[in-house]
């Protein structure tokens, strides 16, 4: 694939995630760049499609439990360094993986912009409070929702969420989620958002 | 659905005409872009530094497209340099070494390699020269060819190396050593050092963003403010204890061989380091002198100078002057955006303007109104 | 280098990839400014190099797109934009407000309102709304760190006594999401409200001040005012529009070059036409061209 296409595919799949982040709550949905559907890759292509999307060698990346591998992959691929948790402007995790998520970086009084993103693996993400399987169920206010908005995620440790809106109660600090399914939906969670959620 | 521009697109590809008209009218024969890379070399290398990028050829075109406008032209520079893809990183480029031109040191009546004045206008008399009205090819030519005879036996006799002199005062211990306030230290070089062409700049500001924002800012504003600090706005009396201008190499790691390197080519830099007297840091410890350092492309000696004085002003701790507010010389600084600025209020602001003359009306109706 | 190729929408990958990461850092932060190195541009700093960069990093081949200045398609720095816009694109352009997926504007915001999936990206002179009354940056970032607008209050409160209201007609300071007091750009009073929660995305980018801040849909955005001296719009009451006979538009103030008499026209001239040709089919718009 030529230089234009694969930019053609991060700027669709960025649109996506703006969209999302502008409106919390909102299901998007990417397809993966050609390529990314690596064996040996612990997450799925569309993962590693919005690693693609983001990073370059002025980020620094950590993927949570990573033997090394999908570190070197994801090197290899944006020439993003790898830093630690407590140093990433990125961070890839799956769902139901822990991780210390009050060590990631939530920025400073006057710069709350140099903080972690995380870009989560769930199951799958649904609009209403239809919920399948073991599902964490949330309402969702602030800025970008009208009123409230309903969501369900499937394949997301509830501690996560209790660990996230812990980080972010000191707004602007804190720290902006994005949601990837393994069918390539999205959804954002930003720290800007308030949620109330049932498990 | 697309609606077929009017008015504004014709007025603007009719002044694009009007403009390369005046350039073109003259009946004389078109200036080319050799002519001013040979003949106008200076401002070649004040476009190159404030365009921040070395390429005389390309300076010499943007002059010429510019119709001999400086700022305009380092504008030019700068939008295409916007445009070019980072190949690789310097190791450290060491003036020390550099292929001297133009030597001098105003600290010491002499010094070892000597004083070497160079090209310069310093010691001209500033007399118009009619003859040079006159000046024909066949001028030029014997010229050239006389000096190029005679110079060479001179070269014979010139030291190739030239010690710097603030190295002299070293060794001394007479410099004060200098804390660097850079990123933390990672393996990469890019990591290391800021980068104003891909950061913005924020206070308090690192050294290499100090740096860089000098070397590429506007000669004629650069110089009005250092002015400033010389005349008593701050104190700094840029005493130069070495000016030097010639050739220095770009050396890079070899992209492939592990401890390998690769000369790219050489540009012509000035450089000045001036001496300052600084605080004592306590009564009991040595007094010394601080440095003053500036650097910029090609032969600018003025900038150089103005940098090196900026440099040691804005170290001021409670800054009382223009010159030693960090904040105020960065931001003023950048000949493209203070042009670009200063220029965009031609721009039609008349939304905004309704706007105030609404207010100024909504207090004078008020006032009218008022019986109090 | 005549063999140089620019790559779609002019901007490198990279730059374009630090952008998206700054404009979603912004959208999560409503109000703030994030710091970005912004690149120069063919466009001179001042002229809306930040607006182009956000419109260059956003927008897909798909994408049509409106650019106006002072709300006029046909302004000279908005067709210079359209015309660089569409050199490094080839993407569709349009006049009309609500055809268009991405707007790129200076001082205005259109009267038609913007919907759900539309952006607006808003030119940015000044990004920092202290700046009224702080010239330090450093001073001006520890305000907003400490949510210490002191000297802004004091600001309109003297302004008050002196003149009898808040004399500033466009940057007019607001507060959004209870957090951070905003510049909306030059934009007149008019227009304020238009950002309170609203359907649209609204993208704000300084290319020379070198900051991206964001209002995302149904945010709060709500003009500084006190209680006895309430936030109030340009009043143009008695007037209206010569073209279209519009009342409840921003009205330029004009003169007609050949009489010399003095006369009001839609700011926006996209919503004067529309609302002109569903008057009248046959109606002329005036030749004058708008500089």
């Amino acid at each position: 694939m030529n230089n234009i296409d694969k930019s053609f595919h991060t700027q669709k799949i960025f649109r996506v995630l703006l969209n999302c982040m502008a409106k919390p709550g909102t299901i998007g949905r990417i397809e993966a760049i050609d390529g990314t559907e690596e064996s040996g890759f612990p997450f799925t292509g569309y993962m590693f499609s919005v690693a693609k999307t983001l990073l370059d060698q002025e980020t620094l990346f950590h993927v949570a439990n990573d033997s090394g591998q999908a570190e070197a992959m994801i090197s290899f691929d944006t020439m993003a360094a790898s830093g630690s948790l407590s140093d990433c402007d990125y961070l890839l995790t799956s769902g139901d993986d822990f991780f210390e998520i009050e060590r990631l970086k939530r920025g400073s009084w006057q710069f709350p912009d140099e903080s972690a993103t995380i870009i989560c693996q769930v199951v799958d993400l649904f609009d209403s409070d239809d919920i399948e399987g073991e599902s964490v169920s949330l309402t969702l206010k602030g800025p970008g929702i009208k009123d409230s908005k309903e969501i369900a995620i499937e394949g997301l440790n509830p501690d996560l969420i209790e660990g996230l809106r812990e980080c972010n109660r000191e707004f602007p600090l804190g720290i902006d989620c994005i949601l990837v399914g393994r069918t390539g939906k999205i959804c954002c969670i930003p720290r800007s958002t308030r949620f109330q959620g049932v498990v | 659905m697309y609606v077929a521009a009017k008015g504004g697109a014709k007025a603007i590809s009719e002044a694009e005409k009007l403009l390369e008209y005046y350039r073109c009218n003259g009946e004389s024969i078109p200036i080319e872009v050799k002519q001013i890379m040979d003949q106008m070399r200076l401002a070649v290398d004040k476009v190159m530094g404030e365009g921040s990028l070395y390429a005389p050829d390309l300076a010499a075109l943007a002059i010429k497209q510019a119709e001999g406008d400086t700022i305009e032209a380092a504008f030019l520079l700068r939008a295409f340099r916007s445009t070019l893809p980072r190949l690789n990183y310097s190791i450290p480029a060491d003036s020390g070494q550099m292929r001297i031109l133009r030597r001098i040191s105003a600290a010491f009546k002499d010094i070892p390699g000597g004083q070497f004045l160079g090209p310069t206008r310093d010691y001209t008399k500033r007399l118009l020269n009619f003859k040079l009205i006159e000046e024909t090819d066949q001028h030029v030519r014997d010229f050239v060819a006389e000096y190029e005879l005679m110079d060479l036996q001179q070269v014979l006799g010139t030291p190739l190396l030239f010690p710097k002199v603030a190295d002299l005062l070293r060794d001394e211990g007479l410099i004060e050593s200098v804390k660097m306030n850079n990123k933390k230290d990672t393996s990469s070089i890019q990591q290391n050092i800021d980068d104003i062409t891909r950061q913005a700049l924020r206070f308090p500001a690192s050294r290499a963003m100090r740096m860089q924002s000098l070397a590429r800012g506007e000669t004629g504003s650069m110089m009005a403010l250092a002015y400033s600090s010389m005349r008593g706005y701050g104190n700094v009396h840029p005493c130069i204890g070495e000016l030097r201008v010639g050739y220095v190499e770009l050396v890079i790691p070899h992209p492939l061989m592990a401890a390998e390197y690769i000369t790219v080519g050489e540009i012509l830099l000035t450089e000045v380091e001036i001496i300052a007297r600084i605080k004592d840091e306590n009564k009991n410890s040595r007094a010394k002198f601080a440095l003053g350092y500036g650097i910029c492309f090609g032969q600018n000696e003025i900038k150089a100078i103005a940098m090196a004085t900026l440099d040691r002003a804005m170290t001021a701790v409670d800054p009382g002057a223009p010159a030693e507010d960090e904040e105020f010389v960065l931001y003023h600084i950048d000949g493209v955006e203070a042009s670009g600025f200063t220029a965009h209020w031609k721009l039609p602001h008349y939304v905004d303007f309704q706007a105030d003359l609404n207010r100024v009306r909504s207090i004078n109706e008020r006032r009218s109104g008022k019986n109090e | 280098m005549s063999e140089y190729e620019y790559s779609y929408a002019f901007l490198d990958e990279q730059t374009k990839k630090e952008i998206r990461r700054k404009l979603l850092k912004a959208v999560a932060i409503p109000g703030y400014q994030v710091p970005f190195g912004s690149r120069e541009m063919p466009i001179a700093r001042g002229w809306g190099t930040g607006g182009l960069q956000i419109t260059l990093s956003v927008i897909g081949p798909d994408d049509i797109l409106k650019i106006i200045d002072q709300g006029c398609d046909e302004s000279v720095n908005a067709c210079n934009l359209r015309t660089f816009i569409e050199d490094v694109t080839g993407n569709a352009m349009t006049y009309d407000t609500l055809e268009a997926d991405i707007i790129q504007t200076r001082h205005r915001i259109p009267e038609e309102k913007m919907k759900d999936g539309q952006i607006l990206v808003l030119q940015v002179p000044y990004p920092e709304i202290l700046r009224w009354v702080e010239p330090s940056e450093r001073e001006t970032r520890r305000m907003h760190a400490e949510r210490d607008y002191n000297k802004l209050w004091v600001f309109l409160y003297e302004d008050i006594v002196r003149w009898g209201e808040i004399t500033i007609s466009y940057r007019y300071p607001v507060m959004v999401n209870g957090r951070y007091a905003m510049d909306p750009s030059p934009i007149p009073r008019f227009d304020v409200p238009k950002l309170h929660q609203a359907e649209t995305l609204f993208l704000f980018g300084a290319g020379r001040e070198k900051r991206i801040y964001a209002i995302p849909p149904y945010t709060d955005v709500l003009p500084l005012q006190f209680e006895d001296y309430g936030f109030k719009v340009e009043d143009f009451s008695g007037k209206s529009c010569r073209n279209c006979g519009s009342t409840n538009s921003y009205l330029d103030e004009t003169f007609d070059s050949k009489s010399g008499k003095r006369y009001f026209m839609c700011s926006d001239t996209n919503y004067c036409t529309k609302r002109s040709s569903t008057i009248t089919e046959t109606k002329i718009l005036p030749q004058e061209m708008s500089i």
